[in-house]
């Protein structure tokens, strides 16, 4: 039996900035705040409010390593979330027929 | 339930987001020759040098590395490992190999030979196909990145 087309949609992932930044982040290790605000082309609060989101989802990590200079944030992807972005991707294409 | 055309437009966005991150991968023209020479100098100082010289190269590779990946990962946002699954990890594994082998070559052919020179030219080999092969990781994770894959 194959799995219904919307299975492994999920709505935390499917807004479209989410999606955007777990797309980014899946391609990558890890991306610098400003990276991932670049890309969205949105303000930083904008950015930190999604990010919250999907950290709280337990699918991205936010880390502030302290040392000297600036800090930058930098952001990743945890393995739920690694699955739950492939899982979404795949129902995309399902539901495409790609 | 979701109309195939917005699963399309969602997927634009996904691709979309992959390019942004092969757009963003610009190495820097001097990080493969810089990681080349870290390389160059442990294998050459590792073949001819005495204990203080090659605990002096170690040191010098090791700290040259972490300047490099903190260098690299402040100039473009963001760290991909050589080593996650794809095509792009054969030259990764590629410019691994062939360091070792360098470096093996070297030694042996510093003690056998006695002479300084192979182990020069075996170091400057690996400097060369560290920049060859590091420019084609490059290359080859940018389409990955772009193709989706």
């Amino acid at each position: 039996m194959t799995a219904p087309p919307e299975a492994g949609l999920d709505e935390t992932i499917h807004a479209p900035h989410r999606l955007r930044i777990c797309a980014f982040l899946a391609a990558t290790d890890e991306a610098e705040f400003s990276a991932l605000r670049d890309l969205l082309g949105v303000s930083d609060s904008v950015t930190s409010k999604h990010l919250k989101v999907l950290e709280q989802a337990g699918y991205a990590k936010v880390s502030k390593p302290t040392g000297r200079g600036r800090v930058k944030t930098w952001v990743s992807l945890t393995p739920a979330g690694r699955t739950a972005f492939a899982a979404h991707v795949d129902a995309l294409r399902r539901i495409t027929g790609a | 339930m979701m109309e195939s055309h917005s699963a399309r437009d969602a997927l634009d966005l996904v691709a979309d987001a992959r390019a942004a991150a092969a757009d963003r991968l610009v190495t820097p023209w001097w990080y493969h020759p810089a990681l080349g020479l870290l390389g160059a100098q442990l294998i050459f100082g590792y073949a001819v040098g005495g204990t203080a010289v090659k605990l002096a190269c170690l040191a010098v590779y090791l700290l040259g590395i972490a300047a490099l990946v903190r260098a690299y990962r402040s100039l473009t946002g963001m760290w991909i490992s050589g080593l996650r699954p794809g095509r792009a990890r054969r030259s990764a594994i590629a410019i691994g190999v062939l360091f070792a082998v360098c470096m093996i070559a070297a030694i042996v052919a510093a003690d056998v030979a006695d002479h300084w020179w192979p182990a020069a030219a075996l170091a400057a080999v690996a400097l060369g196909g560290t920049i060859v092969l590091g420019r084609r990781f490059d290359d080859v994770l940018r389409a990955e990145l772009r193709a989706g894959r």
